[in-house]
């Protein structure tokens, strides 16, 4: 019969607070593990993910927006570049590829994306990953209605090569804004885990010839992503200096990371505002194994002067209640961590549903490990206070009553 | 010619005394000169309700620590140690007995045996199995015991008294809370148990036919010297 | 009363801890501007116009003969545009005078045209052989400002502008 024994049958006998409280300290756990890892795996993606280019070149307007628009494919474009915009940056000596991109036309909600072939020939959306067709599918014709669907919106739309569709105007879907073009799959995207998974690709002078839309604006483009040459260092401050100070008709989102990052930093308060949620949680939680655990000793008293009389030092009656404590939290954090992949599995196809960005929610974050070991030492801090009262006990008063 | 020794008393009070203060006074609980308990040996103790047994009994037992004198158990000076080695003294060597049974209603009858020897010596379910049984509890051993009558209450009470194999076996009262026939079973069964398991017994009580049993019976009274009321110190 | 002092204090240390944990945010590629320094963004000479309330830049571009004039506010930070459709300096190089004009630059990438230009430009062979020299600006006006006679020298630039 050893202390885990004793342990495991008070927390038995009081099978209704000690789930209750360590109910609350799984919510705790799994809050503050999901908000910690949530924030720090998204802002590093979202940081990291610039389609292979370093900066985007739009109309006048605000950055993120830009690379909202022209990276993330969400939010409308601020505006449009003439071609001859699009030409003048492609002809920068310190630029290596510039890619033009058109928006403005949707499949049943899914975005259209016009461009050119340079963008999965030369492009590495990730370091030595470039973009690739799954098996029996080919990149599209530039001249003709053709289109390659991103993973995703082929699993979601059910498009397979050989299917065709009708795009829609807008970037809502509106059923009554079909277009008369016909377009045809000829290949999907293998999962890049990128943005690029939730559109449909389609040669540029489809979105820009696309009936209903302006013919005067037929050679604009909505966006330019630009990847400059690895040896000019300070080729993107100097781009960036000319057009955004020096000019004032366009905008130069340079580098694309860092407008991700400043995006985040605005947002901070809110990750903050979480974890100190889950901060009081954790406090009220500690405090109810506290109040729990305290208030039964008086009801205990008896039990824990037999144990004595039997033998039991006052530190083995000490620290079986400490323990008691420190095993509620620990129960509250195994289930904790049920609450953690609960979250994390919605909050991660949330994010992969609208953005196209995959977050892996089983990923190892330290946070796995401090903040079960934080909750459990709170836990014991906790049972310090009736553990010393049941270190206190009077033996001989809490035995029967006197012969 | 031979020399005789005595042999060493297993238990060995002199000039215990101990007060507990109410109402701003000093009242003198236990105030005992000399007392003595051979091994195995079986005595009763006559005393009223209020008369301080129970008190005697927790000094000897450790459970309490005299304002001054002597217990020797087995030749080991239990008013002399700290508290830590007393509950350990008391865990290898005493067994305890109380008139409420005392048992802990979360725990099963061979849990609550296994307790009984878990300070002490250490677990060891076969033993507290063959305890159960002893006592007429083989097929009880996973009830609690609040599904047992008070006789079967006691007799774990008995069995959990014997588990750490004492030599000495305090019970105060172990019949007041049984009927006749339950009371005169129960002190049968502590006698035997402690015949078996060569345990001495100190038993307390006031009820003439339990008295009427031992050979051995002493009036507390004539051994406890307390006074009344003394002016505070 | 004791349990909720131990409560109250564990509470107020948790609060503090997870408050004060610094935010990592990734610094974005900024110059850092301090209060009372101001940089010439391309790393050329400043010249002060007036008590700090504009400047010129100045950056030579050696390979190509060529200098620019970039017009800058007092804090060196944002581009004035003017009107001018040139500018002329007057050099001193090894005791004698060259004078330099340089013209408006358009530029379609910034929207800039002649009379509403921030830069300008002058080209002369010299160049390409001068780091340093002494120079004058005849005269330029920045909004409703006109400045004459602003001595600097290059690289260094100068401390104070003359205003009329």
């Amino acid at each position: 019969m050893t202390i885990g024994r004793i342990v495991l049958k008070s927390l038995r006998q009081h099978t209704l607070s000690t789930c209750v409280t360590a109910f609350s300290i799984a919510l705790a756990g799994g809050l503050l593990m999901s908000v910690w890892a949530v924030k720090q795996q998204s802002q590093a993606t979202f940081t990291g993910v610039n389609a292979g280019f370093d900066a985007v070149l739009g109309a006048r307007g605000s950055k993120l927006q830009l690379v909202l628009n022209a990276i993330f494919h969400l939010e409308a474009s601020p505006g449009n570049l003439s071609w001859s915009d699009f030409l003048d940056i492609q002809r920068n000596p310190n630029v290596e590829l510039a890619v033009p991109l058109a928006v403005g036309d949707n499949y049943r909600g899914y975005r259209l994306v016009g461009t050119v072939p340079e963008m999965f020939e030369k492009t590495e959306y990730a370091p030595g990953q470039k973009f690739a067709l799954q098996p029996g599918g080919a990149w599209f014709d530039p001249t003709r209605r053709e289109a390659v669907v991103g993973d995703f919106v082929a699993r979601k739309m059910r498009l397979h090569v050989g299917d065709t569709f009708h795009p829609f105007h807008g970037l809502i879907f509106d059923e009554k804004n079909q277009h008369s073009e016909t377009y045809v799959v000829v290949g999907v995207l293998k999962p890049s885990n990128t943005p690029a998974d939730r559109v449909i690709w389609i040669p540029l002078v489809g979105i820009q010839r696309m009936s209903g839309h302006d013919p005067k604006a037929a050679t604009d483009v909505s966006a330019v992503l630009v990847k400059l040459k690895a040896h000019s260092a300070i080729a993107g401050f100097q781009m960036d200096m000319m057009y955004n100070k020096q000019g004032n008709r366009l905008t130069f989102a340079w580098p694309i990371g860092s407008v991700m990052a400043e995006l985040f930093d605005k947002i901070g308060w809110f990750d903050r505002v979480l974890a100190l949620v889950s901060y009081l949680v954790a406090s009220v939680a500690t405090a109810s194994i506290l109040a729990g655990i305290y208030n039964s000793m008086n009801e205990r008293r008896r039990e824990i002067a037999i144990l004595r009389a039997l033998g039991a030092r006052r530190f083995t009656i000490f620290s079986a209640i400490l323990l008691e404590a420190a095993s509620i939290s620990a129960l509250g954090m195994a289930a904790g961590f049920a609450v953690y992949g609960v979250i994390v599995t919605v909050v991660a196809g949330l994010m992969r549903a609208q953005t196209g960005v995959v977050i892996d929610p089983f990923k190892f974050n330290a946070v796995m490990l401090w903040s079960p070991t934080v909750l459990i030492a709170l836990g014991a801090l906790a049972g310090i206070i009736p553990a010393v009262k049941a270190y206190r006990t009077d033996v001989a008063e809490n035995l029967t009553p006197h012969s | 010619m031979t020399l005789r020794t005595r042999p060493m008393p297993l238990l060995e009070i002199s000039k215990l005394k101990k007060s507990f203060t109410a109402d701003g006074a000093n009242h003198c609980v236990v105030n005992v000169r000399t007392f003595r308990l051979a091994e195995q040996a079986q005595v009763a103790l006559e005393g009223e309700s209020g008369s301080g047994k129970t008190t005697f009994l927790h000094l000897i037992a450790g459970i309490l620590r005299p304002d001054s004198g002597r217990i020797a158990i087995a030749g080991r000076e239990m008013s002399a140690l700290e508290e830590p080695a007393r509950d350990h003294l008391r865990a290898t060597t005493i067994g305890y007995i109380f008139q409420t049974f005392n048992l802990l209603q979360g725990y099963t009858c061979l849990e609550n045996v296994l307790l009984g020897m878990s300070f002490g010596p250490g677990a060891d379910r076969p033993f507290a199995v063959k305890l159960l049984e002893r006592v007429g509890l083989g097929d009880r051993l996973k009830h609690y015991p609040r599904q047992l009558s008070t006789g079967q209450q006691q007799r774990v009470a008995v069995a959990r008294a014997m588990a750490n194999k004492p030599r000495l076996v305090l019970a105060d009262e172990p019949t007041g809370n049984l009927d006749h026939k339950n009371a005169r079973e129960s002190l049968k069964l502590i006698r035997e148990a402690c015949r078996e398991n060569g345990a001495a017994l100190l038993l307390v009580s006031h009820d003439r036919e339990v008295l009427a049993q031992f050979d051995n019976v002493e009036p507390f009274d004539r051994i406890n010297h307390n006074s009344a009321e003394e002016p505070p110190v | 009363m004791k349990p909720t002092r131990v409560l109250s204090i564990a509470l107020a240390a948790g609060l503090f801890a997870g408050c004060s944990k610094p935010e990592n945010a990734a610094a974005p590629a900024k110059e850092a501007v301090h209060k009372h320094e101001h940089h010439p963004p391309h790393g050329g000479a400043p010249v002060e116009l007036g008590e700090e309330e504009y400047h010129v830049e100045i950056v030579r571009d050696a390979s190509a003969g060529k200098l620019q004039a970039f017009v800058l506010d007092g804090e060196l930070e944002n581009f004035v545009r003017i009107a001018a459709p040139a500018l002329e300096i007057t050099a001193t190089v090894s005791g004698h005078e060259e004078k330099l004009v340089f013209l408006s630059i358009p530029n379609n990438a910034t929207g800039e045209k002649v009379g509403d230009t921030s830069l300008f430009e002058a080209q002369a062979d010299w160049l390409k052989t001068t780091p340093a020299f002494d120079a004058v600006l005849k005269e330029i006006t920045v909004r409703t400002k006109t400045y004459t006679n602003i001595a600097f020298s290059f690289p260094k630039g100068s401390d104070e502008g003359g205003k009329k």
